[in-house]
This record gives structure tokens, C-alpha cells and sequence, in this order.
């Protein structure tokens, strides 16, 4: 029997002011993710991935605008709350990983204090004791080394590679339902990417999370996602099991990304 | 630093084409006579090589020796301890005006950018920012202590004595701090890591206050440091406008008077105060940013 849908995204439709008209740049998207499934959205730089992953998050740009659709978490849609609801759900049940970890943390505030005011914002009234107790164990239980020294030190003080997986750890120390990825290893070496996917991987398989991966490179997503979902100038032109997808391209762009995945292998 | 401008003090004053020692006999009210010259550059010093002029001279200032005024004829150093207090009374007013009004102003402008609130803020600080210190003096005091009868006209002594001069120093640093805070402002709201902090769910209090404004202030601290050294030298003009017997209004008579020991003690004194306002601005740079002072060694890996 298929686990039901965790998140579920119907015919979400995006535009961007342009001067004064309106540009559609998501058009009917679909997706779903199910508890403990992770969905990979493939589509070149351009296509729509940051912008479906600012949708599900309620963080679109002030030009760009929700026109249609639902983003339902479990049955909440995510795109009618009040900013107030949203808030608390963000990072609680839905959390983000970045593209590019140094520039997402804020260079002035120690490992620690990032999983503190994360904590607090979601309301953990414990001892500042006991939620640094808290995010020491979720690095350690993301792979990291001496966890207990790295909450004392600031962003860059740490590499990419590790700084990616404190920011794992971080999206994760509230147990959220749903990650939402986007192009979490572009910023790294081959071997932090590979890290960082496998630490992605357990995650989920362990907490039962569904997650969205986000990435530009099929062959990449073929090592962490099961389904697909292929995104081509804001739509999606291709779905379905990874490998299907991958044995069996229908779309010209689908054919395009297979072939430069199966020439990197 | 100090030491170059030093040089720059002695020579300026031997540059000009008066000759100290009958600015000398003039200040203190000795006929100009030939023999009175030559006794008086005797008495200065004045026939000796520069070179030696300048070894002499140096070596008194490092005692804090800056000779006696002409004008007075008492020790410059003396006379200029006493004037300081009033200077720095009115420096220090005009930098709490500063963070009183340019802080919010330019956090209240940023938030709300683009209302009518952010275009009075930019029309105020291109008014506050354009109009000569002099100027807007001579109309404060019209309007507050001629018109309205509110504040004292001119002397110091009395808080309200000090809130005129002191606004009136401060209005063109108000404007520029707090047009620098809103753009530093505005342009932190749009890096990376506040949409990160956004994702995670936390306050836009929180983002604003303990995020996005503790990066904001970083060159605006600069700003305030750097501003203190041009309040005590624009303090020169607001002196002489409300009769604040301060520094730049003994520095005023004493260039009317030619009294070169107390230029030379003026202008080196204010040189120092530059540097030492620089070198205090350096030291809260690295209070705020963790990363001129994280580096502990061995926590890399």
C-alpha cells in the first residue's frame, strides 16, 4: 500500500511583475512527496526550482505572486495561512537548506546561536542548556565530528562541506515533515556532495520525512531521489519513477539531461 | 601620523608671509621698531636655523609645553585645558543628538521606504546636509530665543544653554548618519541570510533587530567616529555664533591676532583628537564584528 501524500502541491501557478504586466513563470505545477520519499525536481538554471521552492516556503520576491493552485501539508494549504501561521510552520514542519551555506548564515552569530534562536522561534522555552544539548546531538547524529565545539564557532570558521550538514542539522532539529532542498551541493567539492547526499538520505529514511530535492544534474539526483519530476520552463514536462525517467526519456529536454548524466558516469 | 602633522603645524606658521615676530610686538602692543624686532625675534627664538627652531619646539610640545600666548601672555597649554571642557561639552551634546535622531530616523525611513515618511526623511537630511552650520544657527536662535522666548540666547553654563549650539552642530551629521543607516539598512534586508532566517521560521523582530541592524551599524560607527573629529572642528563656527567659550572661539581670536603658539597648540590638539576618534572607532569595529576577533587559531579544520 502507498503511504498517503505528506506534501502536495496542485496546479500551482507563479507570475512575476514585468513593468505592469504579469509574466507567468510556474504554470500548473504538480507534485507529491510522501513520508519518507524523496522527490527530485530536475529542470537547467531558469526553469522555475527556486521559485517553486520560495512558493512552498511563503518567501517569493515582492514581484512575484502566487496566481493559482494549493501547497497542501498534509491538509493544511500552506498558501492560505496568515503570514503569523505561515511562520510558525516554516522551519517547524517545512524547513530549507540553501544553495550556498556561508552566505545563508549570519557571519556574526556563532553555530550555537543560530540553534538557538531557531529553537526559541519555535517556541522551546528549555534552558539555553538544554537546546544547545539539543542541537549537539542532531550534529551528531548528521555525522559531524567534536559537536560539542562546533556550536561555539562561527560560520567561517567551517568549511563548505560542514557547513552544509550544520545547516542539515539545523533544518532538522525540529523534526519538520518536509525538507525542501534547493541545490544543496552545488557549492561543494564531489566528495562533500556526496556527504552531504548521503547524509540527506539517512535523515529522511530514519525521521520519515519526505523531502524535495532540488538540484540541475539528473545523474546526481539518481544516487538520493526515487521519483521525478522534470521542470522545463515552468512546467513539468516529465514524472515518475527515477528510473523509468532515466531508462526510458519521453521529452526532447528529458533526453537532453539524461544524456549529460550518463556522460559523467 | 602625529608627527607629520607636526611638522606641517611649525611650517605653516613660518610659511606665511607675516613675520612672527611683528605679529608678536602687534599682539602685545609693543610700537614695531626695528630694534623691537630684533629683540623680540632674539626672544623667540626666531634667529636660530629652522631645523633647530623646529627640534626646539618639538621637544617643548612633547612636554606639553606650547610656549605662551602673545596675546595673553600666559602658557597656551593652561589656557587651552581651559577652554576644552566647553568643547567637548558641546562635541559630546552634538553626538547624542546624532544617535538620538539619526538611529531612528534612519531605521524608521528603511522600514517604511518609499512612503511619504521616507521622502520627508530625504528632504530633511538634503536640508539638514546643504545648509551652512552658521546659517541655521543665526535661525534657531531667531526662532527658539528671540521669537518664542524658550531657550537662552547665547553663553553656556545651563542645560538649555547647551541645547541650541549643540543641535545646530549636529544638524548635517544627523542628516548624512541617517541617510547611511537606511541605505546599509536596506541593503542587508536583501542578502541571503535573511530570507535564511525567514525559512527558519523566526521573528521578523527578531531578523530586524538582532540580524539585519547589528550588520547595519558597522559603518555607521564608522560614520559617528569619524564625525566627532569634524564636530570639534566645526564646533569653530558654532562657537563664534552663540558666544560658547570654547576652544574654537579662542582659536578665532587668536588668528585674528596672529597668535601663532596657540594656532599651532590648536591645530595639533585637533589632530590628535582626529586620530584618537579613529583609533576609538577601530576598537568598536572589532567589539562588533566576531570576525577580527574569532581568530583563536586551531578552532579551523
Amino acid at each position: 500500500m502507498e503511504p498517503e501524500a505528506l506534501l502536495h502541491v496542485q496546479d500551482l501557478k507563479v507570475g512575476v511583475r514585468v513593468g505592469k504586466r504579469m509574466k507567468f513563470v510556474i504554470e500548473e505545477v504538480s507534485l507529491m512527496i510522501r513520508r519518507g520519499e524523496v522527490l527530485g525536481l530536475v529542470g537547467e538554471s531558469g526553469s522555475g526550482k527556486s521559485l517553486i521552492c520560495a512558493a512552498l516556503l511563503g518567501l517569493l520576491p515582492p514581484a512575484a505572486d502566487v496566481q493559482a493552485g494549493q501547497v497542501l501539508l498534509e491538509s493544511i494549504d500552506l498558501l492560505r495561512l496568515p503570514p503569523k501561521r505561515l511562520r510558525q510552520i516554516r522551519g517547524a514542519q517545512i524547513a530549507f537548506i540553501p544553495q550556498n551555506p556561508m552566505t545563508a548564515c549570519n557571519p556574526s552569530l556563532t553555530i550555537g546561536q543560530h540553534f538557538l534562536e531557531t529553537l526559541r522561534a519555535h517556541g522551546n522555552s528549555g534552558s539555553k542548556r538544554e537546546r544547545l544539548e539539543c542541537a549537539v546531538a542532531i550534529l551528531e547524529q548528521v555525522g559531524l565530528p567534536r559537536a560539542g565545539q562546533i556550536v561555539g564557532l562561527y560560520p567561517f570558521e567551517l568549511s563548505g562541506g560542514m557547513l552544509q550538514r550544520v545547516l542539515i542539522a539545523l533544518a532538522a532539529v525540529l523534526q519538520p515533515k518536509v525538507l525542501v532542498a534547493d541545490e544543496p551541493t552545488t557549492a561543494l567539492d564531489p566528495d562533500n556532495q556526496e556527504l552531504v547526499l548521503s547524509c540527506l538520505r539517512n535523515l529522511c529514511a530514519e525521521h520519515k520525512m519526505g523531502m524535495l530535492l532540488v538540484s540541475h544534474d539528473l545523474h546526481l539526483l539518481s544516487r538520493c531521489a526515487r521519483q521525478t519530476a522534470v521542470l522545463h520552463t515552468g512546467r513539468i514536462v516529465e514524472s515518475g519513477l527515477l528510473c523509468d525517467v532515466m531508462r526510458d526519456p519521453q521529452h526532447a529536454f528529458t533526453r537532453a539531461l539524461v544524456n549529460a548524466a550518463v556522460s559523467k558516469v | 601620523m602625529l608627527a607629520a602633522a607636526s611638522l606641517v603645524t611649525f611650517l605653516l606658521v613660518h610659511l606665511v608671509p607675516v613675520d612672527p615676530a611683528e605679529a608678536y610686538l602687534q599682539a602685545s602692543k609693543i610700537p614695531v621698531t626695528p630694534s623691537a624686532v630684533a629683540a623680540a625675534r632674539m626672544e623667540l627664538g626666531l634667529d636660530q636655523p629652522w631645523a633647530v627652531q623646529f627640534a626646539n619646539w618639538l621637544w617643548r610640545v612633547l612636554h606639553a609645553d606650547f610656549g605662551f600666548s602673545y596675546l595673553s601672555r600666559q602658557p597656551v597649554w593652561q589656557e587651552m585645558m581651559t577652554h576644552m571642557p566647553a568643547t567637548l561639552e558641546l562635541t559630546a551634546a552634538a553626538i547624542c543628538w546624532v544617535m538620538m535622531l539619526a538611529l531612528p530616523i534612519g531605521i524608521y525611513t528603511a522600514l517604511k521606504r518609499g512612503t511619504l515618511a521616507d521622502q520627508a526623511g530625504r528632504l530633511f537630511a538634503y536640508i539638514g546636509a546643504s545648509l551652512p552650520s552658521y546659517w541655521i544657527g543665526y535661525l534657531l536662535l531667531y526662532a527658539f530665543a528671540l521669537r518664542w522666548n524658550l531657550l537662552p540666547v547665547t553663553g553656556s553654563g545651563t542645560f538649555a544653554h547647551l541645547l541650541l549650539p549643540s543641535f545646530t552642530l549636529a544638524l548635517g551629521h544627523i542628516a548624512i548618519v541617517s541617510r547611511l543607516l537606511r541605505s546599509t539598512l536596506l541593503e542587508e534586508l536583501n542578502k541571503p541570510y535573511v530570507l535564511y532566517a525567514r525559512a527558519r521560521g523566526l521573528h521578523e523582530r527578531t531578523i530586524f533587530w538582532r540580524h539585519v541592524l547589528r550588520h547595519a551599524l558597522a559603518p555607521v560607527v564608522t560614520a559617528i567616529g569619524m564625525s566627532a573629529g569634524h564636530l570639534l572642528a566645526g564646533a569653530v563656527l558654532v562657537e563664534n555664533v552663540f558666544a560658547w567659550p570654547g576652544l574654537g572661539r579662542y582659536f578665532v581670536t587668536a588668528v585674528f591676532s596672529r597668535d601663532y603658539p596657540v594656532i599651532q597648540c590648536y591645530v595639533l590638539l585637533l589632530t590628535a583628537m582626529f586620530v584618537g576618534a579613529n583609533l576609538l572607532v577601530d576598537v568598536v569595529q572589532i567589539m562588533l564584528n566576531p570576525r577580527l576577533h574569532a581568530v583563536k587559531g586551531g578552532s579551523r579544520r
